[in-house]
């Protein structure tokens, strides 16, 4: 472009042996090497990013002498424990009649992939889809829609919510 | 209601079978509670969940009893099974620690004891 063009490498070479002279160099080094020895010319490490990032090091996976606890409690946790009580009351049966929904209270650990399971597993129907929210007092309302017609009125009447 | 004498003559198998039965039934109660259609005794779902409690005591038991029979000639035990007593006793000097002299010590004990003299009159 506006540059004067540049000689070829070779010539830079060269120039830079000869403005080193190879026999100041070979002395310069033997004395260097006497006086402070051998190992002098560690491996230059060659840094590509900005950012100084910590090596990864040898991680050991745990070999405790003696375990901390020595039983597993049994757990509170089980399968009837996630759907708690349903709720009865005008809006429940409304939703029963016309959304095809059960609503339940339902423990407040509970995640909605958790009650669609238990509720399929307890009560044997299939479900299209479960809506929660948590109550003011502290407990969580499960919405559970139910597939098919009538699915909500036939299993409401089966345990007893009318 | 049952009783705990009876449940320790299960085995853990067993034992889980009762957890299940009882847990069941404490669902359905707690269902017939909540839906109110008929009269029921609320009693029922006390005695349910102490039954409850009973079984899980004696699993729990069970189990910690094995585990002290497994770590009894371990060189390390398991936390829990050592000795509770107090923070600070867990972190004092073993008799035998308090108790330990050096030979030295000893051999000088050994060889010049406390003399006791008396004046005779």
């Amino acid at each position: 472009m506006g540059r004067p063009p540049r000689a070829p490498k070779k010539v830079y070479k060269k120039k830079a042996a000869e403005e080193n002279k190879e026999g100041d160099n070979k002395a310069a080094k033997a004395k260097a090497v006497l006086t402070r020895g051998r190992f002098l010319k560690g491996k230059h490490k060659v840094w590509t990013t900005a950012t100084f990032r910590r090596p990864k090091t040898l991680a050991q996976s745990r070999t405790p002498k003696y375990l901390r606890h020595s039983t597993l409690k049994a757990g509170t946790i089980n399968k009837y424990s996630t759907i708690e009580y349903p709720l009865v009351g005008e809006s429940a049966s409304k939703l029963m009649e016309d959304q095809n929904t059960l609503v339940f209270i339902v423990n407040l650990k509970a995640t909605k992939p958790d009650i669609k399971r238990t509720f399929k597993e307890r009560f044997n129907v299939d479900i299209r889809k479960v809506n929660t929210l948590i109550r003011p007092d502290g407990k969580k309302k499960a919405f559970i829609t139910l597939k098919g017609e009538q699915a909500a009125v036939e299993l409401g009447s089966k345990i007893g919510i009318i | 209601m049952v009783k705990a004498s009876v449940l320790r003559k299960k085995n853990e198998e067993q034992l889980n079978k009762d957890l299940e039965e009882f847990r069941k039934n404490l669902a359905e109660l707690k269902f017939n509670k909540a839906s109110a259609s008929q009269q029921m005794k609320v009693s029922k779902l006390r005695t349910v969940r102490k039954d409850i409690a009973r079984v899980l005591t004696v699993l729990n038991t069970m189990k910690k009893d094995e585990a002290r029979e497994k770590y009894a000639k371990a060189k390390y035990q398991p936390l829990d099974l050592r000795a509770k007593k107090t923070r600070k006793i867990r972190r004092s000097m073993t008799k035998h620690q308090r108790r330990a002299t050096t030979l030295k010590e000893r051999k000088r004990a050994e060889n010049f004891p406390q003399r006791t003299f008396a004046v005779m009159q």
